[in-house]
């Protein structure tokens, strides 16, 4: 099979960050979120320490339970569920593991609005609210933002890399770039 | 009763509204194509929020996604999603027997209209037989389409099963067109009530 050719070089230093999930990587080590829609990937990194850590973020805040004496109850949340708590803890651990609070820098993608319906709940433009949830958080946290793809229609797949400290974004019908 | 006992139940239920809704479904588009329409007896699954993107296949998958809403009674999200070669079919039956302009634009304006016109067939026979079932009025918004990646048009419905907590139960329900051995067209129907409906979507269904 020729389709064997054309594969990109294995890249043995690749995580992938799920829903939710947070991973830190010091170089070379890769960090990447594929087919992210209104979710967003939060990346801070600490270029001297020679250290990243990525956040897949799905909701801006944590909401109250309307599900009532329902018999699934919510369970605790991962932190890196919603943005007002995954931010801070992204910053401990990133801490514990050696970064300066005070060189962090911040890159992040993502939250898109999928479909065009105008009715609707907040939930079918969720991706704003992550967007503002971030940029406020960043703010009180005083990290300086490097770079931002967010917003629009498309989904994204990010991948962020500790020997550059790019993050590179890639669409459908889109030619890749890196911020 | 423990709640494993009622997740059991639960999910049975679901299974039930997934079977008659795809029925349905399935009718329907059997109807309007002039074809036969095979259903798969849905299975209901319970997955971690974080394996949904991954779970029905690769997250970059470019797929074809409708979404329609009904905002009355019981608010809730209903959602077609196809692979993208796979609407590429669907559109191309559906519009089988127009000679398309010559104009390309005019030709993917005249697809994206087919799709959407199915799946408002879909999606509206779907929910008027779980109305029908749970014996409340569900009108459907006009369907919106997308073309994207699976992970990214999954992340909609993540979204609004995350606000409840880690867990989705989603009934895995597929429909096709089968040609000559050929399978040429499959698709999935999601339902998902708004979080402040869930509480009443399980009222009704007794719980």
């Amino acid at each position: 099979m020729d389709a064997g050719a054309q594969k990109a070089p294995e890249r043995n230093y690749s995580h992938n960050v799920g829903m939710g999930e947070t991973l830190i990587a010091r170089v070379p080590g890769i960090l990447s979120s594929l087919g992210i829609g209104s979710c967003l990937a939060v990346a801070l990194f600490d270029e001297r320490a020679g250290i990243a850590g990525m956040v897949h973020i799905m909701l801006p805040r944590e909401f109250k339970s309307p599900m009532g004496d329902l018999p699934v109850k919510p369970v605790m949340p991962k932190p890196g569920k919603f943005a007002d708590m995954a931010l801070r803890n992204l910053v401990d651990l990133l801490q514990k593991e050696g970064a300066a609070k005070s060189r962090l820098k911040a890159k992040f993608a993502g939250g898109a609005k999928m479909f065009s319906i105008s009715r609707g709940p907040n939930l079918l433009s969720i991706g704003e609210q992550n967007i503002a949830v971030v940029l406020e958080e960043l703010q009180s946290l005083k990290i300086p933002l490097e770079g931002q793809d967010t917003g629009g229609t498309r989904g994204r797949s990010i991948t962020f890399f500790t020997e550059t400290w790019e993050m590179e974004v890639r669409a459908i019908g889109q030619t890749p770039f890196r911020i | 009763m423990d709640q494993n006992d009622m997740n059991l139940v639960q999910m049975d239920l679901l299974k039930e509204i997934a079977n008659i809704g795809t029925g349905h479904s399935a009718t329907a588009l059997s109807q309007m194509l002039g074809r036969g329409v095979d259903m798969f007896v849905p299975d209901v699954e319970q997955i971690p929020l974080e394996e949904i993107s991954s779970f029905f296949g690769d997250p970059e998958l470019p797929v074809c996604a409708v979404l329609a809403r009904c905002d009355e009674n019981l608010p809730l999200n209903l959602m077609l999603i196809m692979p993208e070669s796979d609407s590429r079919a669907l559109s191309e039956i559906m519009l089988f027997s127009i000679t398309l302009p010559a104009d390309l634009s005019m030709a993917e304006a005249l697809r994206e209209s087919a799709l959407s016109e199915a799946g408002n067939i879909i999606l509206g026979a779907f929910i008027s037989a779980v109305g029908d079932f749970m014996k409340v009025e569900l009108p459907l918004s006009v369907p919106a389409v997308a073309h994207d990646m699976l992970g990214a048009i999954m992340d909609v419905i993540i979204s609004i099963f995350g606000v409840t907590g880690d867990m989705a139960f989603l009934a895995d329900t597929r429909m096709t067109i089968p040609e000559e051995g050929n399978r040429v067209f499959s698709a999935r129907v999601f339902l998902v009530p708004d979080p402040e409906s869930l509480g009443e979507f399980m009222r009704l269904l007794g719980f």
